[in-house]
């Protein structure tokens, strides 16, 4: 697989479950691991690049069990980045699998 | 492999790394060690799954030192970035390495060449506006110049090459900031690799 889409395809997926709520580290790595199988400690790297990048802030937050734990929040960039590679990944998606089945059909 | 030698392998990797940089790597998988312990999980458990520590820091290290590059415009910046990317094993060392040394040189080369029309210019001037003088002061000078056009069409074309090598500089430093910001793209391009081994 090519390596830009690899990355644009994990980074979609951290952007696209933090639209819905602000997670923690392990909490990201484990929802996506269970799905798409990666190399876990990959996911730090790229965490750190979308704070770098603007895309995401982070905060600490007391937990019940022990420690705080590092929250990781979506910024309106953030927003805006998910959006756009949503509406490009259905995109690519759609002409594959018209492709696909205009080749199958022949 | 356990959460010691993970984290140790990982720090000793990353060293060269500022300190505060080095603590945030490592407190973010100390936290993940942590609570996927809580989750019952083994050390050896999330070791494995978190991956080879080594490339995970090789990854780190070179998209920190990309931003470097990025943040300032220094040779020996963009070098080390470049280098950093090669020890990733995302190139070839030929692919990126050669071409990459080769376009440097070329461009060095262009800049001496237009340092150098530059300093005839100069040094044209320089003897046309001393030609009207008697033979005695010129000196030798006149025998290096002596094109035996008038002095006031030499002064002119000695500002003509003197501009004509300004030129061929400026040009050559706008080529030299494109070929830097090229570079940044492409490592940045390429480094967040993610092992993706499979959708399942």
């Amino acid at each position: 697989m090519n390596i830009q889409f690899k990355k644009g395809v994990l980074e979609l997926c951290v952007l696209a479950l933090l639209t819905h709520k602000n997670c923690y580290g392990y909490e990201i790595v484990n929802l996506i691991s269970k799905k798409i199988s990666i190399s876990e400690g990959t996911i730090y790297p790229l965490l750190r690049r979308l704070k770098n990048d603007g895309y995401v802030t982070t905060y600490l937050q007391e937990s019940q069990e022990g420690p705080p734990r590092k929250y990781y929040q979506l910024t309106e960039d953030g927003k805006n980045m998910n959006e756009q590679l949503s509406d490009e990944w259905y995109a690519f998606v759609k002409n594959v699998n018209d492709f696909l089945e205009g080749v199958n059909n022949e | 492999m356990n959460k010691k030698e993970f984290t140790q392998m990982l720090r000793e990797t990353l060293k060269g790394l500022p300190k505060e940089e080095l603590e945030d790597v490592l407190s973010d998988y100390e936290e993940h060690f942590r609570i996927g312990m809580e989750d019952g999980r083994s050390e050896e458990e999330l070791a494995a799954a978190l991956g080879n520590p080594e490339k995970i820091a090789k990854q780190i290290k070179a998209s920190y030192l990309v931003r470097m590059a990025e943040s300032t415009i220094s040779t020996g910046d963009v070098l080390k970035a470049v280098l950093a990317s090669v020890s990733l094993g995302l190139f070839n060392f030929m692919v990126i390495l050669w071409p990459f040394l080769i376009a440097v040189s070329i461009l060095f080369s262009m800049f001496v060449v237009a340092a150098s029309v530059v300093m005839t210019g100069i040094w044209t001037l320089f003897t046309s506006i001393l030609s009207p003088l008697p033979q005695s002061l010129q000196g030798e000078m006149v025998l290096i110049y002596g094109i035996g056009l008038h002095p006031v069409a030499s002064i002119f074309i000695s500002i003509g090459i003197i501009a004509f090598g300004l030129l061929f500089l400026i040009a050559d430093w706008y080529l030299l900031k494109a070929f830097y910001n090229l570079t940044i793209k492409y490592l940045k391009m390429n480094i967040d690799i993610i092992g993706i081994k499979g959708v399942s």
